[in-house]
Formats: structure tokens, C-alpha cells, sequence
């Protein structure tokens, strides 16, 4: 993932959100430029290694850290607004001296089944977007996706953008169970299932591997790039198998 | 563990100071809902404040012990007895093997906390700290917040009812989030809000127009509008009040909540 100054699409507004965390954000729009930089800003804030802060949520446009107030207080010179700005104005002045610096992120493949009895809403997205199953699963494949966060269920990963040509409303009532491993799209995102749980996403498909446990945790993080590949039911079966499915 | 469960209660649990540096994947952070009875219960007995605690919800687990120990119970009153004998909250009380601990009906308070520890205390905790803690839980004073990003999207009307209007714990509460009943609130124009971070205490606005206060098992990141978060110090009190529990809110400066909560741990760090 490449962060270039000139990319800038707005500047950071920071809101102390209650006493023990801080808001950072930028414009309030799903993009992948604006939450590649937050990324970017998360990764400067942990390289600092301030160990005051407990907690770091990067979302779509925003960064929220979570502080234990007696290690802040005693670290800080300022108030806690003036430490907000400190830290973006060093993430600005980093950017102007690095002009263009990598984030190293993974790179993830995510095996996908598409047969219809996964894929349950697969003919009918095909019948409203006037296209085939085989397009559908074409252009669902075709790209590489950026996890703008992970949240709802432990693991569940936000990714786009889906394209445009395939984009659907998540559903008006959502399924009351969803299986895990099943793979969804809704609006401009597409996301798997950690777990069986309830879920409006219209679902495309299912993966065979494991995306939450709790022990090994999550398989993506906020800002890894996920790319899908379609794999037969025999293929799915056979994988299942070597996997420890966590239901 | 040094006890068994004889018969299970609704929602009793095992609980720290919660899970932090993992709200990034999803996780959530957890922990106990009443930090100043968890902290006093480890205190009386001498652990560490922030030691695992048994967090207990009304009904109760009923408890029969498997060695010689201590115990402090604080936090909401459910009328504890000790083979059939009633025992005082917030003291230290020892146990013998086989003892049986049960609770017999709510008095006051949501959520009573069991810490238990095999040394016992060396010294006993300062009466004026279980005094304080009392008084602070258990007490009809405003509900302080600070207000959130989403505070100015609210209508006038809106803002003077949070300000002057009293609200209501409902059944929807549990680890999750408090949901009030109170007037219809709304933003002053239908706006949609892309989730970010959310955190013990947050109050949301619903589709409904009302709140939800978020507690110890909160989702990491929230697409509702947040109006603002209760301050620390403030959420024991909510975590146990009963249901329809009348509350009012008040304002709050970050200065205040940031000495009252250092305070308050000042105390039980002493």
C-alpha cells in the first residue's frame, strides 16, 4: 500500500471521545485512499510505542485510541488535546520527509466456493443485475480488496470495493442464521462469516477455511489486501477436511 | 478453582479488568461492569485490585466451596448466606471446606462480585474507602457524560430532553449495552454514520430515538450516532441499577472525570 502526500484527501478532526479514548477523522466516506491513510496514521502512532495507549480501532475515515488515564497523565506535558494534535502534526511532518512511504500489509487469498448451494443469493443478484452466475463470480474474483476495518464479530472483516457492476443492498430482513465461512456482499463491501450468526449480507459463496479461532485470532487485519479464487465443491471438501473449522 | 457450582445462575461469569489490544480484529475487550466493587472485593481481602472476580447476576449461582478460604462479597446486595446463615457484604469472611454460598433475592444494585483469596488480608481496608464506594453507587445524583461526535447533529429538542429529562433502565440491559426508554430523540437532519470506535459508555441513538449505553462486552466499532460517553467513574453506578431505574443526565468536563477517576484509584492503590 503506497501513502503519497499529494493523495491527501482531507485533513485529520480529532473528537476526545469521553475520558479514556480519542477520535481521530478524516471525511466520512467509504474510500480506500482516505482508509489507507488512516492505516498509515495507525502504524505511525504504534511505532511510537506509547504504552499509555491500550487499544488502536482503525475504521473506514477514522482511528480511535483507547488510553489508560493514570499512564497518560503521567507521560504527558500537555492536555490530552494538544497530545492528539502533537501526533498528527508529527504524522504530517513524517509524510513531507518520507514522501512516499510503503505499508507493508499482507497479501491474503481466500479460497471460494461458488456452487449455488453456497452461493444462495447468487441467481438472484444475477436476475436483478441482468448478468450471468459466471460473470457475477468473474468480477467478485478479478479484484484485489483492502480490509478497511474488522468489527461486528470478532474477525469479521470489512473489504472493498466491490465493483459497481455487481453491488447490491444488504438484505431488508436479515437471515437469522448465516453459516460460517460464507462469503457476502453488500453495498460497496464484501465480507465472510467468522462464525454461524445471524446477517443481512447477500451471500455469494463460502470458504472452506478458517477466519476467526481463538486462539490463532483473526486471519485479517485492518488494512490487508484479500483477493478471492473460485475452487470446486470437491476442492472445498477436501480443504474443510485439513481445516479446524470453528462453528 | 476453589469452588464449585452447585446450580448455575443466569449470567454469572469470571471477569478482570478486560482484554485490551485486541478491539482492532474485532475483539472485544470485556471485564467487569462495576469496577470499583470488583476492585474493593480484591482490596478487602488484599489481591491485587485488578484480580479475576466471579461477577454474579441475580438469580445466582448457588456456590459450594472446595477448601478452606477467603471471601468478600461487594457490590449489589442479594442477600448472601453461608449454609444458611446470613453474612455481611463487603468484608472479609472465611470459609471452610464444604461451606455452601447462596443468594436469596436482590435488595439493591444489579451485580454482587465474589473474590476469593487464600492467604486472607494482612491488614483491613479503610472503612471511609467502603464508605465512599457505597455512596458512590448507590445514589440518585445525575449520570455525568461528555459529549460525543454526533452531540450537535442533534435537534434543540433533543439536547433538552437529555439535559432536563428523566430516562429509565429497561430489560434490554445485559453485558452488551443498557438500552433507555425515555422521550423520542432525533438528529436534526436523517443522516447515516460510517462505524468508527465506540467504548465502555458510549451512548448511541438508536433507529428507535432512544439510547443504548454501552457496557463491558460493547462491539468494537458502531454506526449509530454517537451523542457521547458517560464518563468512568459514573458507569458502576449505571452497571447496577435495577431495572426501571429513573436517570438524569449532566454534563461533565474531561478535567473532572480525569480527577475523579485518579481519585478513586488513588484510594485503592493507598
Amino acid at each position: 500500500m503506497k501513502i503519497n502526500e499529494n493523495d491527501k484527501k482531507s485533513s485529520w478532526q480529532i473528537h476526545l471521545l469521553g475520558d479514556h479514548a480519542i477520535l481521530f477523522s478524516l471525511k466520512e466516506i467509504i474510500d480506500t485512499a482516505i482508509n489507507a491513510e488512516v492505516h498509515a496514521f495507525n502504524y505511525f502512532i504504534q511505532s511510537k510505542n506509547i504504552h499509555a495507549i491500550k487499544d488502536f480501532i482503525p475504521a473506514y475515515h477514522s482511528l480511535t485510541i483507547v488510553y489508560d488515564i493514570i499512564a497518560l497523565q503521567k507521560l504527558l506535558q500537555q492536555s490530552i488535546h494538544e497530545f492528539a494534535q502533537s501526533l498528527v502534526n508529527e504524522f504530517e511532518q513524517f509524510k513531507k520527509e518520507n514522501n512516499s512511504f510503503a505499508l507493508t500489509t499482507n497479501h491474503i487469498k481466500v479460497p471460494v466456493c461458488y456452487e449455488l448451494d453456497f452461493g444462495i443469493d447468487l441467481e438472484k443478484i444475477a436476475k436483478e443485475k441482468n448478468c450471468s452466475v459466471k460473470e457475477i463470480i468473474e468480477i467478485h474474483t478479478s479484484k484485489t480488496y483492502q480490509v478497511f476495518c474488522v468489527g461486528f464479530l470478532p474477525g469479521f472483516a470489512y473489504m472493498g470495493k466491490v465493483d459497481e457492476k455487481i453491488q447490491v443492498p444488504r438484505h431488508a430482513k436479515p437471515r437469522p442464521l448465516v453459516s460460517a465461512g460464507s462469503v457476502g456482499i453488500a453495498g460497496a463491501q464484501t465480507g465472510i462469516y467468522p462464525k454461524n450468526s445471524p446477517g443481512g449480507w447477500q451471500i455469494i459463496g463460502r470458504t472452506p477455511i478458517t477466519i476467526f479461532d481463538p486462539v490463532q485470532l483473526a486471519l485479517f487485519a485492518p488494512g490487508d489486501m484479500v483477493s478471492f479464487y473460485p475452487i470446486s465443491l470437491d476442492e472445498f471438501n477436501s480443504l474443510q477436511k485439513e481445516t479446524n473449522h470453528v462453528i | 478453582m476453589s469452588f464449585k457450582i452447585i446450580k448455575k445462575g443466569i449470567a454469572d461469569s469470571w471477569q478482570d479488568a478486560g482484554n485490551y489490544g485486541q478491539q482492532h480484529l474485532g475483539i472485544q475487550v470485556g471485564g467487569y461492569m462495576d469496577f470499583l466493587s470488583a476492585q474493593l472485593a480484591n482490596k478487602i481481602l488484599g489481591n491485587a485490585i485488578d484480580q479475576q472476580v466471579f461477577e454474579i447476576h441475580f438469580p445466582a449461582s448457588t456456590i459450594e466451596f472446595e477448601e478452606a478460604i477467603f471471601i468478600a462479597i461487594t457490590g449489589a446486595n442479594f442477600i448472601p448466606v453461608l449454609n444458611e446463615k446470613s453474612i455481611s457484604i463487603n468484608e472479609c469472611i472465611k470459609i471452610n471446606k464444604g461451606d455452601q454460598l447462596q443468594f436469596l433475592q436482590p435488595i439493591h444494585g444489579r451485580i454482587a462480585y465474589l473474590a476469593i483469596s487464600k492467604k486472607g488480608p494482612k491488614e483491613q481496608v479503610n472503612p471511609e474507602l467502603i464508605e465512599h464506594i457505597e455512596s458512590s453507587l448507590f445514589n440518585t445524583s445525575p449520570i455525568r457524560f461528555i459529549p460525543g461526535p454526533a452531540w450537535n447533529d442533534l435537534t434543540a429538542g433533543s439536547i433538552q430532553h437529555i439535559m432536563e429529562t428523566s430516562f429509565q433502565t429497561t430489560l434490554q440491559s445485559n453485558r452488551m449495552g443498557f438500552q433507555l426508554a425515555g422521550p423520542h430523540l432525533s438528529t436534526i437532519e436523517p443522516k447515516s454514520y460510517l462505524s468508527s470506535g465506540v467504548t465502555k459508555g458510549t451512548m448511541q441513538l438508536l433507529p428507535s430515538g432512544q439510547i443504548i449505553i454501552l457496557m463491558a462486552d460493547h462491539q468494537t466499532i458502531g454506526g449509530y450516532p454517537n451523542l457521547g460517553q458517560i464518563i468512568l467513574v459514573d458507569l458502576p453506578r449505571l452497571a447496577q441499577m435495577a431495572h426501571q431505574t429513573p436517570i438524569h443526565f449532566r454534563l461533565c468536563n474531561l478535567t473532572t472525570a480525569h480527577e475523579q477517576f485518579q481519585f478513586i484509584q488513588t484510594q485503592f492503590t493507598n
